[in-house]
């Protein structure tokens, strides 16, 4: 084994790329040393893709205790073309994944629940009450096989047909992979 | 038309059922596909109604919503109930003139 100390490691003139290494060999950096990178790094740990977040972008009207599929139509971003037609369906992995529905409605105490549903059933639930656009929210971490998909459902008991708030802020659903 | 829900709590009631719990008794699902509202699942000791017998409840569902909603108002319209204590305790022939005035204007149907 020999030391090679240098200042600057670089190509030779004329070069623009320098290879450390070959295949199956494998370069150590020792305990207590950094490596301190002001650069562009790429193919290092993993990206949290497929990852999307779409939302309700009209008025959608919920009849009184009826658990209804939310209409999400619009996407902010869809990494990978797999949110479709109100459902989302990545390839395998694990996902973290989040959703909110919210009444619009004030002055009147209401109840609504927020349900991520995994191929029709249910996988996230909350319930939340209040007397002010009452949204009710979940998240939750979940194992996707390329096939599963989810769907953002919800349910007031309103007594009457209730609209739900539009808009990305108001009534969204989304995810992103997980690197493991 | 009626709330679905509404219908079926009147179904159960003429049918000895004092209430109805929608969360786990019945189910109620809209798949968005413009199919409208169904029953997804029926867990109660009575026969899951056909969707013509519910029909048969359509008029009187209508009317208890549209009076439900009435009621709604007329407790808006109300106020508070230390408001309204307030107002007794200075001019409880006040504050009689003032809640007569708003079921006239909110008559029940």
């Amino acid at each position: 084994m020999s030391t090679l100390k240098v200042d600057t490691l670089t190509t030779r003139d004329g070069q623009s790329s320098l290879t450390l290494g070959a295949s199956g060999k494998t370069l150590t950096i020792p305990s207590g040393a950094t490596i301190s990178n002001s650069g562009t790094a790429t193919g290092f740990g993993g990206t949290n893709t497929p990852q999307f977040h779409a939302y309700l972008s009209s008025s959608q009207t919920l009849s009184n205790s009826v658990l209804t599929k939310i209409s999400i139509d619009t996407e902010v971003f869809d990494s990978d073309n797999d949110f479709t037609s109100n459902k989302w369906t990545p390839s395998a992995g694990t996902y973290f994944v989040y959703g909110q529905v919210r009444l619009q409605r004030n002055g009147v105490t209401d109840q609504i629940g927020c349900y991520i549903r995994k191929n029709g059933a249910d996988l996230f639930t909350r319930f939340a009450y209040g007397n002010y656009y009452t949204a009710s929210n979940v998240f939750g971490t979940v194992s996707m096989n390329g096939t599963d998909y989810l769907e953002l459902w919800g349910v007031h008991q309103a007594g009457s047909n209730t609209d739900i708030s539009p808009n990305s802020d108001k009534t969204f659903f989304g995810g992103y992979k997980i690197i493991t | 038309m009626a709330q679905l829900s509404t219908k079926i709590e009147m179904y159960c009631t003429a049918n000895g059922l004092a209430s109805v719990d929608f969360m786990t008794e019945v189910m109620l699902q809209d798949d968005s596909d413009g199919k409208g509202a169904y029953i997804k699942e029926w867990n109660l000791g009575i026969a899951k109604p056909t969707m013509e017998q519910l029909a048969s409840y359509d008029a009187d569902a209508n009317k208890q919503e549209q009076n439900n909603q009435i009621r709604a108002t007329r407790k808006a319209e109300y106020g508070d109930i230390g408001d309204q204590l307030d107002e007794i305790y200075k001019d409880i022939d006040a504050w009689k003139t003032r809640i007569a005035k708003v079921k006239a204007d909110n008559p029940k149907v």
